[in-house]
């Protein structure tokens, strides 16, 4: 290909960028200057350093930040080895039913934390689908581990999230990558091992070291599985630390320099993020070249076999122990179960039942609302900030860092920010979860959105332009069409989101405000498992069809 | 700038790595292909022409007597089809097509003849409903020229639009490119890198080198008496021999040598490869009778066989020499002639007339 020489890319289409970064600024960084402000006062509201100081050196704060960081780096670990090997295997490898073992993996992607959650205690809790066939097996009346309310859960759970991300992205990167110097080190005479560890292994580097960065940032903020999994203050992170003393404590500036502690250390993070991707990009020149071979020997084959139904396992168990069990009734703590719609009645309003079941309906109603909303004003916002985003300029860097700044803070800070607003607002109610929603999902839908806007050659535009097409015309009639898919994607994404938003919602709202992950969480809270099963399996069903539809999305991209 | 019709232009443009100042016409119905190697700024030029890059001041672009220099890429009626052809994916051909004309706000029914009609032209009837996906290399590249030509031009751009396709795929569309240029009229300037190409379809051929122009002229002026040693290596094969060779080898009685003054300066002489005349026979003379250089007790270093000829290489002295000749050579070692009638002389670089 010859190399087009470039000039002002988005020339004069600034306009359209300005709309959504007004709005981004006003949800993000208002809720954000609310959150700092607090942390400059004292109890009174005084502007004091005295809050910050103390937050900053207080032994307590920052053994929690180790232990947040320590977490962080035991589950990306353990993610790295559950992934890796999966990147492998579906780089290589050619084999029937790759597609599907690629479908499951990316299965948590779309599922809710709270969700993950409450199948990792219906699977592998004590009184747990895994403990109970264990126990039926080995013929005892213990259960056969104790992993829930541990360190090991909380790892267990961030892997089971994270994995996925690890194998795709590495797998992605591996099978664009040229298999020339492979080939060109096998004819020089170097063994597959040689190769491997000489040559593809530094190539995959920066794939897996960004990969990493960005579980990790995932892990450190790990809000509900922290929460309810680890158990208790023995297992406290920064986030659940902001949660407990803004809500519970009742120290808005407590919470909210701690919430600027936090957001110092993950800006850190995400910058070396950049960087890597930066790295990243420059190395490698992608080729589309298929080089994959059928897995060869016995151990090969085995090899893929194991891994697949051990992924299947690993990620289908607690998603179909949730299913079942809602559809169970238990007569007393480990009594014999048998099938019952009970559940789905009281969800539906139809039964009355106890605890929280009874705003579930309504809960019901108000996620869809929300998530419905949230995702049909991602559409606009991220189409005009994706097209900002994608010129060359240092603008544009400037523009996709503030776009991607909601990541970098996490969705309790954002949570806490419209939190203080709500003192403000006190009417303010959904709406404000809704704008919370929206600031949390636009980095995931720019995310999506970003890489195509990018793809898109400037010859297609150039064309256009030398056809006749003024600036408006080349925007609607050839990049918009092409971005339709991502657009779509990005929106579906964002509803899946903000139906499984627990943690802003959480930390924002009083007890007026309920949605499915909030009633979820008081029921697992109560130990109400089956009633938060219905209304995960509500949860999961609607995460299946942002699933297909977004997969089968990517079946019709244009070559 | 006196033409007031077809293009006339001159244009300065400066990057970190390159710089470009060039200055040509093309007259209204004219072919000219524009031929260089890989990064002289052909490609750069076409963008500078179609409005996709903006040249530097002092530029100026007259086409059909306006000057289009400050008017935009969208409104310079000027085409362009590109080197990877650049259809539009989520279209199917005949969107493709239409879409410069939908752009005009030309009638559904207006849009759907034209379009029948080009695909037509381009040999391609029937392909309305594909998907650029769907289509040779070869076909992409006519539906590439067919919704260029929709957009109505005053002149149409081509920058290297075969060089992505295998040979025989390459002198077929070539013939079709001009046999549209031919049918429609339309200006076009071509860019190349491949001189057979140039000298096929091209009525004057633009020579470029590192960001300026070497000549203008037609193919057989260009092969014939090209008015740079660049133009002369680029256009075909050819041997560059120092001029202190001609007293070692100079064969006439007369006096000719005349004709080659020594100059101040490099100074070089240059003759084609069919333009040697070989004696393989040792106890034979050359058979030459006009006055001609004369390289005695050449060794055959190769000989490679073309087809219609074979490629000779010789070494003389310390100096390679290429012969095309249609007779296989005899003898590892030959005496080679080269009339003075065709040997052309250079002076640092730039032809000497005779």
């Amino acid at each position: 290909m010859k190399r087009i020489r470039k000039q002002s890319p988005n020339e004069s289409l600034a306009w359209i960028s300005l709309p959504a970064f007004l709005i981004l600024a006003v949800l993000f960084l208002i809720p954000l200057c609310m959150t700092l402000g607090q942390a400059f006062t004292d109890g009174r509201g005084n502007f004091s350093l005295v809050t910050l100081k103390a937050t900053f050196i207080r032994p307590y704060t920052l053994s929690v930040l180790g232990f947040t960081l320590r977490q962080a780096l035991y589950s990306t670990l353990a993610s790295l080895a559950i992934g890796l090997p999966g990147a492998y295997i579906l780089a290589t490898y050619r084999f029937p039913g790759k597609r599907i073992v690629k479908a499951v993996a990316t299965v948590p992607f779309v599922l809710p934390s709270i969700l993950v959650v409450l199948g990792f205690v219906i699977f592998y809790g004590n009184n747990g689908i895994l403990n109970r066939m264990m126990m039926a097996f080995l013929h005892k009346d213990e259960p056969v581990f104790h992993v829930l309310y541990s360190l090991g859960a909380i790892i267990l759970a961030h892997a089971f999230y994270n994995f996925p991300v690890i194998m795709n992205l590495v797998s992605t990167y591996w099978e664009q990558m040229d298999p020339h110097p492979e080939q060109a080190a096998l004819t020089l005479g170097a063994s597959r091992g040689t190769i491997f560890r000489t040559i593809t292994l530094p190539r995959l580097l920066p794939a897996i070291l960004s990969a990493s960065t960005l579980v990790f940032l995932f892990c450190y903020n790990s809000f509900a599985i922290i929460l309810v999994l680890g158990g208790g203050p023995a297992y406290t992170t920064m986030e659940t630390e902001i949660y407990r003393k803004a809500r519970m404590s009742l120290d808005g500036p407590g919470a909210a320099s701690l919430a600027l502690m936090s957001m110092l250390v993950t800006v850190l993070l995400l910058v070396l993020y950049l960087l890597l991707q930066k790295n990243l990009k420059s190395h490698e020149d992608f080729t589309n070249s298929q080089h994959q071979a059928q897995p060869s020997g016995t151990l090969g084959r085995i090899l893929v076999i194991l891994y697949s139904v051990l992924t299947a396992v690993f990620v289908l168990g607690p998603i179909i122990s949730v299913v079942a069990r809602s559809f169970t009734m238990t007569t007393g703590r480990s009594g014999p179960s048998h099938w019952s719609l009970t559940w789905y009645k009281q969800l539906f309003g139809l039964l009355a039942g106890k605890d929280s079941m009874n705003s579930a309906w309504i809960a019901l109603k108000n996620s869809m609302a929300i998530a419905l909303l949230a995702a049909f004003l991602t559409i606009p916002t991220s189409l005009s900030l994706a097209t900002a985003v994608s010129g060359k300029g240092w603008l544009s860097s400037l523009l996709e860092l503030v776009g991607m700044l909601p990541m970098a803070v996490s969705s309790v800070i954002i949570g806490l920010g419209y939190f203080f607003i709500a003192r403000h607002f006190p009417k303010g109610g959904y709406i404000l979860v809704v704008l919370a929603h929206l600031v949390i999902v636009i980095p995931f839908a720019l995310r999506s959105v970003i890489p195509e806007v990018r793809k898109i050659p400037v010859q297609y535009l150039a064309a256009a332009k030398t056809l006749g097409a003024d600036r408006f015309h080349v925007f609607w009639t050839i990049e918009v069409p092409l971005l339709k898919n991502s657009l779509i994607t990005g929106a579906m994404f964002a509803f899946a989101l903000s139906l499984g938003e627990l943690n802003a919602t959480l930390t924002l709202s009083d007890s007026t405000i309920v949605t499915i992950p909030i009633v979820m969480y008081q029921l697992i809270g109560a130990y109400n498992y089956q009633g938060a099963c219905a209304l995960g399996t509500i949860l999961i069903i609607m995460s299946l069809v942002v699933f297909f539809v977004t997969e089968t999305l990517k079946g019709k991209e244009h070559d | 700038m006196t033409e007031a019709q077809g293009l006339s232009c001159r244009l300065k443009a400066t990057y970190p790595d390159f710089s470009l100042d060039v200055s040509f016409s093309v007259r209204r119905g004219e072919l000219a292909c524009i031929i260089g190697p890989s990064g002289c700024g052909k490609t750069t030029t076409l963008q500078l022409l179609s409005g996709l890059l903006t040249p530097d001041d002092g530029s100026s672009i007259m086409l059909e007597g306006k000057d289009i220099l400050n008017l935009p890429a969208d409104k310079r009626q000027i085409a362009l089809v590109f080197q990877d052809y650049a259809l539009f994916p989520q279209m199917t051909v005949e969107e493709n097509i239409a879409y410069p004309m939908k752009l005009k706000k030309k009638s559904k029914a207006e849009r759907t003849a034209s379009v029948n009609s080009l695909l037509e032209l381009v040999s391609l009837p029937e392909f309305q409903r594909r998907k650029p996906s769907q289509l040779s290399g070869g076909e992409r590249q006519r539906v590439a020229l067919a919704r260029a030509l929709a957009s109505d031009p005053k002149m149409l751009l081509l920058d290297e639009p075969l060089s992505a396709l295998d040979t025989k795929l390459r002198k077929h569309l070539r013939e079709e490119i001009r046999r549209i240029h031919d049918e429609t009229g339309v200006t076009m300037v071509y860019v190349t890198h491949d001189q057979n190409e140039a000298m096929a379809i091209a009525d004057s051929i633009i020579v470029m080198d590192r960001g300026h122009i070497e000549q203008i002229a037609c193919a057989e002026e260009l092969y014939r008496h090209p008015k740079t040693l660049f133009a002369a290596s680029f256009m075909g094969e050819g041997n560059i021999l120092p001029y202190s060779i001609i007293t070692q080898t100079l064969a006439s009685e007369g006096n000719e040598y005349v004709m080659f003054r020594p100059r101040s300066g490099e100074q070089k002489i240059f003759f084609r490869p069919e333009q040697v005349t070989i004696q393989s026979d040792a106890l034979l003379p050359l058979p030459e009778f006009l006055p001609h250089l004369e390289f005695k007790d050449a060794k055959l270093l190769s000989c490679v066989f073309q087809g219609s000829c074979y490629q000779l290489t010789y070494r003389w002295s310390e100096y390679t020499i290429i012969v095309q000749t249609d007779k296989h050579p005899k003898g590892l070692s030959a005496i080679l002639g080269v009339r003075l009638l065709d040997i052309l002389q250079f002076l640092d670089g730039k032809a000497v007339p005779l």
